[in-house]
């Protein structure tokens, strides 16, 4: 760990600052209430966005979420935007390994009455139906590799095409569900080897698939658009690109290595190795990131067909009779060229997010045609035992946060923590007895993932909402978890 | 979770708030490679149920000595991740002129028989330094899991 070397100020009610010293480019800013601050400030997520702000090209300031926790490299819910044109560079360690890991919700006609006395039930096919746990594979077909080619350039639509979903699901996924510029002559074949069997696999550590209830809407206008009404069961998937991703990950880290010598780059850690955007080895990493992220969003794809059939399977009737529909897909680890406002001026930026999520406002190009009056949804997944949230973009966001947002509760006890204060209770009779129903696979993974051992997603979920970045449209309590 | 019993070489977990970090000693590089990869594969496995029964050459080239170490390590993973292999041991056969040679010891990985104890997803470079203190070597690894 990093000595402290920083001077953090609060300069608003939500907003804290640290000035630029030594050779940061820019200020850090960061978005939390006096308690999150504290979190943050213990573990060093501060001094890893003081780090980000060293890099070149960096734009504006070095911004951190209230659900920031020490991460490598760049914290985990830190955000930062890149100019090409001021020398500007792409960073694998500034999105992770785990490539669009991201959030997928779905709405339901069904009331919590119908689906209760037939959780135990749900949550078990659920299980049968989409592999987890480390080294899960072979829920569909393992692909062939021209086949893994089309999963790289097509994302979710190949996933549709292959009869898993509709093409209404990718009108409602962010990018559309691909990411254009995605080239998969600069990805290794380690990598399509591990992602060849896994896709509509759901993997470990804190991804899940959720049965929720709606159980309060705050905007009710938004809540409408997006097809939320409360006492309504949704469904929730939250995993990412599996080892595809990891591994695209890994080998760029170490091109960037080589990169960040050749041109000369001094940063504070070897994590946030980098190339300018502009240099080949910045753009055939952003074009294997982006195959990444589409293999991500195919995988989010096929695991919804799956668990849209577990549904179907145990409570009779199909998609459209159980009211099954899309409200978004959004990632929360990754790297986009956006048109942003820089002090009047339009500019291209490579905004960086990792751990953050994308929070666009209401008539923004992007936002899905549906939701254009009100803004994008934001999915804001917390721990198994407490709530998530679905939100709203605003314009303040772009203005303030190249339109971002914080993307989840954020760890607060490492997992041996958790697992020691898990010792001797039974984390599963616990959640029963709030009414959560949970299925996992590894053994110490409900102890890892223990309401306790995040931070509190309603906290952190507030911080953005009275700050003006995101607004809260309702809180969704689960019912039922399965736990990778 | 504890390495060898000489104090210049052997291996010792710390904690990270999300991830988990190993800290590994070595009386040489070869050393240190050696105990590295036995704690990664103690943080993944419960090792006492595998049986190194096959082996798995692994010939890795890097500019950089930490660079080398991640993507030995990563070996390990990959071994594991994309075919199901679950090493009990590594050995380094040589190391030197950027490339590092040798093999893991094994089998397939199942389910009935074995355990994962931690899903690794990859090996950072997160702070990555590797010091000579005297005569033996150190470094501090963080594991993204």
């Amino acid at each position: 760990m990093q000595k402290k070397s920083y001077d953090l100020k609060r300069v608003s009610d939500h907003v804290w600052e640290i000035e630029p010293v030594g050779r940061m480019n820019v200020p850090v800013r960061v978005y939390a209430d006096s308690e999150l601050i504290v979190s943050i400030e213990r573990d060093n997520a501060m001094q890893q966005s003081a780090n980000v702000a060293y890099m070149p090209g960096i734009v504006r300031a070095s911004l951190a979420m209230p659900d920031a926790h020490w991460g490598y490299g760049f914290p985990i819910g830190g955000v930062a935007a890149f100019d090409a044109e001021r020398g500007g560079v792409i960073s694998p360690g500034g999105i992770g390994f785990d490539i669009n890991c991201g959030v997928r919700l779905i709405r339901t006609d069904l009331t919590e009455s119908q689906v209760k006395p037939k959780i135990q039930e749900l949550v078990n096919e659920f299980y049968r139906q989409v592999p987890c746990g480390v080294g899960s594979s072979k829920a569909i077909q393992k692909l062939s590799e021209a086949e893994m080619r089309r999963v790289c350039t097509d994302g979710a639509a190949w996933a549709v095409e292959n009869g898993f979903g509709r093409p209404e699901d990718l009108e409602r996924t962010e990018a559309g569900g691909a990411l254009q510029g995605a080239d998969p002559d600069v990805v290794s074949q380690k990598a399509f080897s591990r992602g060849r069997p896994q896709v509509g696999t759901l993997g470990s550590g804190n991804h899940f698939l959720e049965v929720d209830v709606v159980e309060r809407v705050f905007d009710a206008a938004a809540a409408d658009a997006f097809g939320v009404a409360e006492g309504q069961i949704a469904l929730q998937i939250h995993c990412g690109s599996r080892g595809f991703g990891h591994q695209v990950c890994t080998d760029y880290l170490q091109t960037m290595q080589k990169a960040t010598r050749k041109y000369g780059i001094e940063v504070p850690d070897r994590q946030l190795a980098c190339a300018p955007l502009d240099s080949p080895e910045g753009k055939r990493y952003f074009a294997a990131m982006a195959c990444a992220a589409n293999y991500a969003w195919a995988n989010r794809q096929t695991i919804f067909a799956l668990i849209a059939g577990a549904l179907e399977n145990v409570l009779g009737g199909d998609r459209d009779a159980l009211g099954l529909r899309q409200v978004y897909d959004v990632c929360h680890n990754i790297a986009k060229f956006e048109e942003h406002d820089v002090e009047g001026e339009k500019r291209v930026l490579c905004v960086h997010r990792k751990g953050a999520t994308r929070a666009f406002p209401p008539g923004h190009p992007e936002v899905p045609a549906p939701y254009r009056e009100v803004g994008q949804p934001v999915l804001i997944p917390g721990d198994m035992g407490t709530a998530s949230y679905l939100l709203v973009g605003t314009q303040r966001a772009m203005q303030e946060t190249w339109g971002s947002t914080c993307h989840g509760a954020g760890r607060v006890l490492s997992r041996k923590a958790a697992i020691r204060k898990a010792k001797g209770r039974s984390i599963k009779k616990e959640l029963a007895e709030k009414g959560i129903i949970v299925r996992y696979e590894g053994r110490t993974t409900l102890a890892e993932e223990m309401p306790e051992a995040y931070k509190d997603v309603d906290a952190v979920v507030s911080v953005m909402h009275e700050a003006g970045i995101t607004r809260k449209v309702a809180r969704l309590r689960p019912i039922g978890v399965v736990k990778g | 979770m504890a390495g060898d019993t000489d104090s210049r070489s052997g291996y010792s977990t710390f904690e990270h708030t999300a991830d988990v970090g190993l800290e590994v000693r070595g009386t040489s590089l070869t050393d240190l490679f050696e105990q590295a990869a036995a704690g990664f594969i103690d943080l993944m496995f419960d090792t006492r149920t595998i049986r190194p029964v096959r082996t798995v050459p692994i010939a890795v080239l890097a500019e950089e000595p930490e660079e080398l170490l991640v993507a030995w390590l990563e070996e390990i993973l990959f071994a594991f991740d994309a075919n199901g292999f679950a090493a009990a041991e590594a050995r380094v056969a040589s190391l030197g002129g950027g490339e590092v040679k040798g093999h893991l010891a094994g089998e397939d990985f199942d389910p009935r028989r074995h355990e994962v104890r931690l899903a690794v997803k990859a090996v950072t470079y997160h702070n990555l330094a590797i010091r000579k203190v005297g005569e033996s070597y150190e470094v501090k690894i963080v594991f993204d899991v």
